[in-house]
């Protein structure tokens, strides 16, 4: 056995010398795939593979991704090694491989070959990412030359320049990592700004890479725009009126157009900019809606009488109001969008100066835009041919929808500040939310009506509430869809829910002219739903009493409805998902089940109805484990346990109701327990002196418009006589007296009525109680009614 | 979790006092803010911006008018002086600061941009002097009370919207009588639109009302004038604190369980040389309950043990409004790293005085001011772009099917040329020959002839 072992020993040690000191390192095997001794070993190797010689083809292009993944994700340019003198040979062994990665790429930067330019271009970017500080410092402004002399060569490539751009932004972007070499990486990209905007104007270049550029100067390095402001602004502009660009470099170039006054850096070039782009906007509309709106104010309101204007945009003659004499040509309705779409980018980006927005000018655009729907004004003659009618229709929706950009925008930048406003706002908001049919506008407008409620809160659901009920029914409850038919909901609450989810009135259906055309798109009811959630959650107690139980109704009517057929399984196939993009079924299914607890858990006058119904549901999503769907069930299930441990609160407003229904009904002389019966929502107090109140608040105080509540004593010293309490209640107003009792007496202090009172309220309770338990059978039932 | 420094403010109507502020914690003094005599809710700070007074009619001067003045932190003088149309009782600004609301001894209401200064809207709230005003948790509405007892809300979007003014009749949305004598404090629970109003008032009472349907809850009856009240976080119970000097707890939903003791506790049985309550603020942590007192003490509660923490020593004149927030940067502007520093040092300008009368007419521009965000680079906001632009390329080289196809074809078309090509040789090659007999035959022909 030993001998066996030295046996084999020997000739393993002679097969490693055998194998020759050529592959010393066949044996010298790293720890694992995290050992740093592993990374100069891969980088050269991969050099040797892929990365090819002088007299090299360029081998296939897709070996370059995988040679850029192995590099990034292994770091393999960072030579971060602990210093420390065991690995002094790993560093060097390191160095010289990173040292022969840059003689690599960069002979490839200088090659006559474009792909392996383009690939050392690529590379040089890679590296500006990954490789050391020192490094990067020491040999940046090499880099920067030979990329700037690609950028400025007049015959090269396109797809060489592009990717010049972006390398070339890479490695402003490390550069800016530096604090201490701001100065250095301004001056650099100073130098950058006439080939890039040649770039941007040029025609035939495709200026994408140009673009990301800038943009990536504008915000590291502001500055050094300073001298070029001028030139960048007219390159920028004219880009955008060109009517050329597709609609990613649209918002490339409005960003850039937003960010262009950070170079200067003060409040006022924001607001000049602003100024200068609105007036380009009304211009270009002035000519474009002609014969499709009244006369409008919104000029003289940007140049106010006696002030001049500012320079045209981009210094186009064709925005230049000074100057009458400038005809337009045609300009594309789709640079106007563009034009719009700036005016929000810049609402949104931020800026190092306290920015002063002319939200009044903002506004009265958005008004503008919104409220021409491409028909004829009313004059004898038209003014335009149905070409040119034709020509702005087709424009129409976009515009409205960035009109809908900029509220959006208004809103989230102003927060308070809003108040002046609101009112404007919400007049546009009501009037378009009547006018438009286009489901994704729609999608966009119940999103701005949801940012609104959560921004303005309970004072807003106060005055949006209405609309937004009628405007969600109508697009939740469209007939064919649900099988329910809009019918005069007035009295009929306590009839069936099928017909209670059509509540729209026919007054208020004759008030909108909103009649969408069936079938509503999955998209906009789930718009429709969030909206709803939202109105709940901020102001589902406030003023809700004319449409909180329609609502409520319409809600399980719809999540019923949506998970009537089972769970869908969210579709798998990504690859075909360009054309039913957003939403699906899931979607709705999630977004009905998200109201549905915004609607359980809203504070109302009752106990929510559907309770019981709505715990099965989310019982029931709660299986499908894997979706969002089981994610957000369990989370309503804790929601709703909670709310379920509490009693109902708000109890007492009840008892103010039914106060109410007593001084009506029966001058407020005897309780009538024949009108409570009647109300069907179930007041859980415990402690009941209401009839007291009635009585002797009727009586007795004259101030008392019948509002008068339950006055619950609370003392704090000993009791003195019970029978002073009930005349201390009356006169607290007056209270010189100390009022006494006992909580333990308390509940009992109420003469013996209110304890009958207690216990007839109990037995609603009660019966409430069995009325929950019915309600999913009433519910189960319809889904098969709909069916018929 | 990072202990947050808290800062307790004071202020008397005692001219001499000041403002005094405190560490919460340590009861370390930091600076005394001088010149400030304010009324009960007279004192504000605005967005932790700065501190704003109301002050009392200074009975000396002849101006019936009254004051308002501004603080910034790391001042003690006045450093804005306003002088409204009248004297000013209570004010408030909006948890961003972008208003300040005041009420005046005539019952109107003025509403304050403080960017601007300018006067964007007055109101008649009140018969009397308006004593107190509040903003409910969502900003949405402002609730005020006044010495003829009522408490009124407002929903300030209807403030501004003159069209749905003369529409609904009148200007509040609720509007509250029950009170019979004047109204000393007013403070909102939370909950949005279910939220509660606590008011209280010189009737020994302390009245609960409900936001959302404009109605009185609940009436809590004490021995003595109420003059403040704060309201447990978890708004089981409400303070109340007495002329007598007592601080009640009475509870606010005692529905379901009425046997406890609650309703009969009194912390602040404090010793007798405590005078009447002024004021009363929770700290931060929902445990500690500041109040100022007649005597000119503050003093800091532990709720839970109703035990006085500590003592802060304000003035001689009653101690009529108490502060809890958070420590202002500003405030200590050395405790921060430079960098920090230098972006307080800028912000610390104060805004213009604010306004006697409103200047706001159809084409006063209303401009909307966004704040500028510190421009913070993290590390993590570098984005790189290359990798994913070469990536496209690539893709776009892969997937290019078209130069393909064009290959395919130019060797289509290359092999077709070639066939030509070889067919007009061969017919070339054909006529050649066939010249060539002809010439040679047509020779032999002519040698023959």
């Amino acid at each position: 056995m030993l001998g066996m072992y030295a046996l084999t020993e020997e000739s393993d040690s002679c097969r490693s010398r055998a194998r020759g000191l050529t592959t010393m390192a066949a044996f010298d095997y790293a720890q694992n795939l995290y050992d740093v001794v592993l990374k100069p070993r891969l980088l050269r190797s991969l050099i040797n593979e892929h990365i090819p010689e002088e007299k090299q083809q360029l081998g296939n292009s897709l070996a370059l991704a995988h040679v850029v993944y192995a590099i990034r994700t292994h770091e393999l340019l960072s030579e971060r090694v602990v210093q420390s003198g065991d690995n002094k040979k790993l560093i060097e062994k390191w160095k010289s491989a990173v040292d022969l990665w840059f003689d690599r790429v960069l002979m490839l930067v200088s090659s006559n070959m474009p792909d392996k330019c383009w690939a050392g271009i690529c590379l040089l970017g890679v590296t500006c990412e990954g490789c050391s500080s020192e490094r990067f410092l020491a040999s940046y402004s090499v880099w920067f030359q030979k990329l700037l002399s690609h950028l400025q060569a007049p015959a090269g490539s396109n797809f060489v320049k592009r990717a010049c751009c972006f390398s070339i932004s890479d490695l402003l972007t490390r550069l800016s990592g530096f604090p201490n070499m701001k100065r250095d990486g301004s001056s650099h990209a100073a130098k950058l700004l006439q080939p890039v905007l040649k770039l941007i104007q040029e025609d035939n270049s495709d200026a994408e890479g140009a673009v990301a550029l800038l943009c990536t100067i504008l915000t590291l390095f502001p500055l050094s725009i300073q001298k070029n402001y001028d030139s960048a602004e007219a390159a920028i502009v004219t880009k955008l009126m060109s009517g050329k660009c597709h609609t990613n470099m649209v918002k490339k170039l409005a960003l850039c157009l937003s960010l262009l006054p950070k170079s200067r850096g003060d409040a006022d070039s924001w607001s000049l900019m602003i100024q200068k782009v609105l007036i380009a906007i009304n211009v270009l509309l002035n000519d474009s809606f002609q014969g499709l709106e009244e006369e409008t104010k919104t000029m003289r309101a940007l140049v106010p009488p006696g002030k001049d204007p500012p320079t045209p945009l981009g210094g186009l003659p064709i925005f230049d109001i000074s100057n009458k004499s400038t005809k337009l040509g045609r300009v594309s309705m789709a640079s106007i969008s563009s034009l719009m779409l700036c005016c929000s980018t810049m609402l949104t980006t931020s800026y190092p100066a306290q920015a002063k927005v002319p939200a009044q000018l903002l506004l009265m655009l958005v008004e503008r835009v919104l409220m021409v729907d491409g028909s004829l004004t009313q004059t004898l003659y038209p003014t335009i041919t149905a070409m040119q009618q034709e020509h702005v229709c087709l424009e129409l929706p976009v515009q409205h929808s960035y009109s809908l950009d900029i509220l959006c925008s208004i809103v989230k930048e102003a927060h308070s500040q809003l108040l002046p406003h609101a009112a404007l706002i919400i007049r546009i908001v009501r009037e378009y939310l009547r006018k438009c049919e286009l489901p994704e506008l729609r999608v966009k407008l119940y999103g701005l009506v949801k940012l609104m409620l959560l921004s303005m809160g309970v004072g807003l659901s106060l005055y949006l509430a209405e609309d937004v009920v009628n405007n969600t029914s109508i697009d939740l409850d469209s007939v064919g869809d649900l099988g329910g038919k809009p019918r005069s909901d007035s009295e009929s609450t306590q009839k069936k829910r099928k017909h209670e989810m059509a509540f729209m009135s026919l007054e208020s259906q004759a008030q909108t002219n909103y009649l969408p055309k069936n079938p509503i798109p999955i998209a906009v009811k789930i718009a429709a739903l969030e909206a709803l959630e939202t109105l709940l959650t901020v102001g589902g107690a406030s003023g809700s009493d004319s449409w909180r139980s329609s609502v409520d109704s319409l809600i399980i009517t719809v999540a019923t409805y949506a998970c009537k057929g089972g769970w869908t399984k969210p579709t798998n196939n990504d690859f075909n998902h360009s054309q039913n993009s957003s939403s699906s079924w899931a979607d709705f299914q999630l977004a009905s089940l998200r109201a549905l607890l915004a609607s359980l858990l809203s504070p109302g006058r009752i106990r929510p109805p559907y309770l019981a119904h709505g715990l099965e549901l989310y019982r029931k999503g709660m299986q499908e484990t894997g979706t969002k769907l089981a994610e957000f069930c369990a989370h309503a299930l804790m929601a709703l346990e909670v709310a379920l441990q509490k009693e109902p609160e708000s109890p007492e407003s009840e008892d103010d109701d039914l106060y109410d229904k007593w001084v009506k009904d029966n001058d407020g002389n005897q309780p009538s327990v024949v009108e409570q019966e009647n109300n069907e929502t179930a007041p859980q107090l415990a402690e009941k002196p209401v009839s007291i109140a009635v009585s002797s608040g009727a009586e007795v105080i004259p101030k008392n418009k019948g509002k008068e509540p339950m006055t619950e004593i609370q003392s704090v010293k000993e009791v003195s006589k019970q029978s002073e309490i009930q005349s201390q209640t009356v006169n607290f107003h007056v209270s010189d007296n100390m009022v006494t009792s006992d909580p333990v007496t308390k509940g009992k202090t109420p003469v013996s009525g209110s304890v009958g009172g207690m216990e007839f309220k109990f037995d609603l309770g009660d019966k409430d109680d069995d009325s929950m338990d019915e309600i999913p059978d009433i519910v189960d039932v319809e889904p098969d009614s709909d069916e018929e | 979790m990072e202990e947050q420094e808290v800062v307790v403010i004071a202020s008397s109507s005692s001219i001499e006092a000041g403002i005094g502020c405190w560490d919460l914690h340590s009861g370390a003094e930091h600076l005394r803010y001088r010149s400030c005599a304010s009324p009960s809710h007279g004192l504000v700070s605005v967005a932790g911006r700065f501190l704003a007074s109301s002050q009392l009619r200074d009975s000396s001067s002849s101006s019936s008018a009254g004051s308002l003045l501004f603080w910034s932190w790391n001042k003690p003088q006045v450093e804005v002086k306003s002088f409204p149309a009248e004297a000013i009782n209570p004010l408030v600004s909006n948890s961003d600061g972008t208003y300040i609301v005041g009420g005046g001894v005539s019952g109107d209401i003025y509403l304050w941009e403080v960017a601007t200064g300018r006067l964007l809207k007055k109101w008649h709230g009140h018969y009397r002097a308006v004593t107190c005003l509040v903003f409910s948790t969502d900003q949405s509405l402002l609730i005020s009370g006044a010495e003829d007892g009522s408490v009124r809300v407002w929903s300030l979007l209807m403030i501004f919207d003159e069209e749905r003014q003369q529409r609904s009749g009148h200007l509040y949305e609720y509007s509250f009588s029950e009170h019979a004598l004047p109204v000393t404090d007013i403070v909102t629970g939370y909950g949005g639109s279910n939220a509660i109003i606590l008011s209280a008032s010189e009737d020994r009472t302390c009245k609960v009302w409900s936001l959302a349907r404009g109605t009185l809850l609940k009436n809590v009856v004490f021995p003595s004038a109420i003059d403040a009240v704060a309201l447990d976080p978890g708004e089981h119970v409400f303070y109340a604190g007495g002329r007598d000097g007592k601080i009640y707890i009475a509870e606010l939903n005692s529905l379901g369980k009425s046997d406890n003791n609650y309703g009969l506790h009194t912390i602040g049985t404090s010793s007798d040389q405590s005078k009447g309550i002024c004021s009363l603020a929770f700290a931060p942590d929902g445990v500690q309950l500041v109040a100022g007192s007649e005597d000119g003490l503050v003093r800091i509660w532990d709720t839970k043990t109703h035990n006085i923490i500590r003592v802060l020593k304000h003035a001689k004149g009653p101690v009529n409004n108490i502060l809890v927030i958070q420590q202002p940067p500003a405030l200590y502007p050395r405790t921060l790293t430079n960098n920090q520093g230098l972006m307080t040092r800028k912000q610390v300008s104060l805004p213009p005085p604010l306004e006697k009368f409103t200047s706001i007419d159809e084409n006063a521009d209303l401009s909307i001011y966004i704040t500028p965000q510190p421009d913070y680079h993290r590390p993590c906001d570098a984005i790189y772009t290359t990798v994913d632009s070469m990536n496209k390329q690539i893709n776009e080289l892969q997937q290019h099917g078209s130069s393909e196809m064009e290959m395919e074809r130019s060797k289509g078309d290359n092999k077709r040329s070639i066939q030509m090509l070889h067919q007009w040789k061969k017919m070339y090659e054909n006529l050649h020959q066939f010249c060539v007999g002809e010439l040679l035959n047509g020779e032999g022909d002519n040698l023959t002839l």
